[in-house]
């Protein structure tokens, strides 16, 4: 339905997913056809094909975010806090920003990095760590 | 002039190399959540709290205001070079700021804004500083059942001025209020809604709650739809600076009536984000050209902001002297000092007196040095706004799980802030005010105490509520917020039906 304005060739893969996040977005829109459009680059999203980049951040990551936010809370528990937030913050760069391998890996290492320097080694706040840290003796 | 004393003893305690410091941080902290799209004020204090946690009471509040201050001084930032408000307060600030940023007079707006804030702030500074110890001193003298006649005049009239629908706000307040009963129960010591699990014997961690529900909600909404950040750069010169300053003067009708109407709804509970609306429109009636607003008129900016600043320091007033905050934000620092067992109400300028007038100094420091930092610093947080968002938001989200873990180190309370996140974005998408829900998990308990010693005291009577003539008129007074729609909306009846007799 709401593909049909927008060309998306693909967007049979990943169904379930998809389909869910079309309905979402479907009902939130305000019947405009840039929405109508950023429902379908996230179908095409899925199928990694290229679109514009601006709308197709905003659609992938409205869905993707909750699923993200879940695994880190869960990875937090058994790799520590900031072994955690290097993959998301990685992860999120460079599957849903689209951003280049080195800089995302470069961000997020600096960031996980400041984090610890701060909250652990500054204020002596206490976080959950996991093998890593340990490896350093922290 | 006892309070000038006390002052000028709270400036000597916080006169150090490391509070001094400190402000500089939590200012510089403060700008840059304020300026994040996504954060803001409330969230900005909640989710930087930890960092504050190994600290000593004062310095640890000194941050945290300076945060705050930080955070205000933020929000106009965006509200002018991206056109997108950082809190609900600033969306009066965008109205001309952004049209004047649109004529290349971007600067111009950034110095008024801030000097109005300062302007703002200063005089409800002013006002705390000699109205606050008259009013916890008069307090001192309350009993449970004007505590609690206090409390259910605050809840009464976030339902009575609120904006939202009166429903939903009482259906939000509820909710709050149930969810604040898990846990302990302090009178009588049993447990409530603990259902077995351990973690909940605890309760909800109210800080816990906040940075789930505006954090977290907030970034699910922003990543939704997408802001096009396309902004205006911006060099703030000293000759610029000047220029808008020696223009001050001859608005100063509008900064004082500004000043005004932000210190009074500040007070009030819930009347925060009206008082830049109301500073704004009354601006532009009072005007002698009202329709050159909205095209970029620096009186435009002057009026919201000034209001919108002098209604978020005077919130914090009640929060001081009665234990009661005036907005969402001063729940949070409220928050904050009972991490600290201190207690804000009337006793706080009794027991910690060091405390409340090293917080009230910092008041006026944070402030000025505040001032002297965003007018230096903008064209760098400016630039932090082009940061992609994809990048920024997965670092929010590591700082929301910190701030939510370091409160009680419980891994738990990330699970519980990820749930007040969905809520929080479900809310939001039913249009049902948060609010009103922080506030009650904020004071469910302690009005709950006072409710319940009220009626032990009296013996199960409710009249107690009408006993004296103090407890009586706070009592019907909040009767009359809570029926306020109900009543206008008769009154306005009975008018339409006086002037238009039948035909």
């Amino acid at each position: 339905m709401v593909a049909a304005n927008c060309h998306s060739p693909r967007h049979h893969r990943n169904s379930a997913k998809t389909a869910n996040e079309t309905n979402a977005t479907s009902v939130r829109a305000r019947g405009e056809r840039r929405r109508a459009c950023l429902a379908a680059s996230i179908m095409r999203n899925a199928a990694r094909s290229s679109s514009s980049r601006a709308s197709s951040e905003s659609g992938n990551g409205a869905g993707a975010l909750p699923l993200a936010t879940l695994l880190f809370c869960a990875a937090m528990q058994w790799l520590g806090l900031y072994v955690a937030s290097f993959l998301l913050v990685a992860g999120f760069m460079r599957f849903i920003g689209r951003i280049a391998w080195w800089k995302s890996l470069l961000t997020s290492f600096v960031f996980a990095f400041a984090m610890f320097a701060t909250f652990d080694v500054a204020f002596d706040v206490i976080m959950p760590k996991g093998p890593i840290e340990a490896l350093f003796g922290r | 002039m006892e309070a000038i004393t006390l002052l000028l003893h709270g400036f000597a305690v916080l006169l150090t190399w490391k509070t001094l410091t400190l402000m500089m941080i939590g200012l510089l902290l403060g700008v840059f959540v304020g300026v994040l799209p996504g954060l803001g004020g409330p969230n900005g204090v909640a989710i930087l709290l930890p960092l504050t946690f190994t600290m000593d009471p004062t310095s640890a509040i000194v941050m945290l205001s300076c945060i705050y201050w930080g955070a205000l001084f933020g929000g106009a930032i965006t509200s002018i070079l991206f056109n997108i408000p950082g809190e609900a307060w600033s969306v009066a600030t965008t109205f001309d700021g952004y049209p004047m940023a649109q004529q290349g007079k971007a600067a111009e707006a950034l110095t008024a804004a801030f000097t109005s804030s300062f302007i703002g702030s200063l005089v409800a500074v002013i006002l705390i500083t000699f109205l606050a110890p008259r009013i916890a001193g008069f307090a001192l003298r309350f009993g449970p059942p004007e505590f609690f006649a206090v409390y259910f005049l605050t809840f009464c009239s976030f339902v009575g001025l609120g904006r939202e629908e009166k429903h939903k706000t009482l259906i939000s307040m509820a909710l709050g209020l149930l969810l604040a009963a898990i846990g302990m129960d302090t009178v009588s010591g049993q447990l409530r809604m603990t259902f077995g699990v351990d973690p909940l014997l605890r309760g909800v961690n109210f800080l816990v709650a906040v940075i789930g529900l505006f954090g977290i909600s907030e970034i699910l909404l922003t990543m939704e739809e997408r802001l096009a950040l396309r902004g205006h750069s911006a060099k703030i010169s000293l000759r610029v600076v000047l220029k808008v300053w020696k223009e001050l003067p001859r608005y100063w009708v509008t900064l004082l009536r500004s000043s005004a109407i932000g210190c009074w709804l500040g007070i009030t509970p819930g009347g925060a984000i009206a008082a830049s609306f109301m500073g704004y429109n009354l601006a532009k009636r009072f005007s002698k050209d009202p329709a050159s607003f909205g095209k970029g008129r620096i009186e435009g900016v002057f009026a919201p902001e000034t209001a919108a600043h002098a209604s978020g320091t005077a919130a914090l007033l009640p929060m001081l002297a009665l234990g009661i905050p005036g907005s969402g934000t001063a729940a949070i620092l409220l928050g904050g000092l009972m991490v600290w067992g201190l207690n804000p109400g009337p006793l706080l300028f009794v027991e910690h007196k060091d405390f409340v007038w090293g917080l009230i100094a910092s008041m006026y420091l944070g402030n000025i040095v505040g001032l002297v930092i965003v007018l230096t610093t903008v064209p760098i947080f400016a630039s932090i706004l082009r940061i992609p968002f994809a990048a920024v938001a997965p670092m929010i989200l590591v700082s929301c799980a910190i701030g939510a873990y370091a409160i009680q180190n419980a891994m738990f309370d990330v699970w519980l802030m990820l749930l007040f996140g969905v809520v929080g974005y479900v809310f939001k998408k039913i249009g049902v005010p948060l609010a009103p829900f922080t506030l009650a998990l904020v004071l469910g308990n302690r009005s709950e105490d006072a409710f319940r010693l009220a009626m032990i005291g009296a013996g199960g009577d409710m009249r107690v509520f009408w006993s004296n003539g103090l407890v009586g008129s706070i009592t019907t007074l909040a009767f009359i917020l809570l029926f306020w729609p109900l009543l206008s909306r008769i009154f306005a009846g009975a008018a339409r039906l006086r002037h238009a007799p039948g035909p």
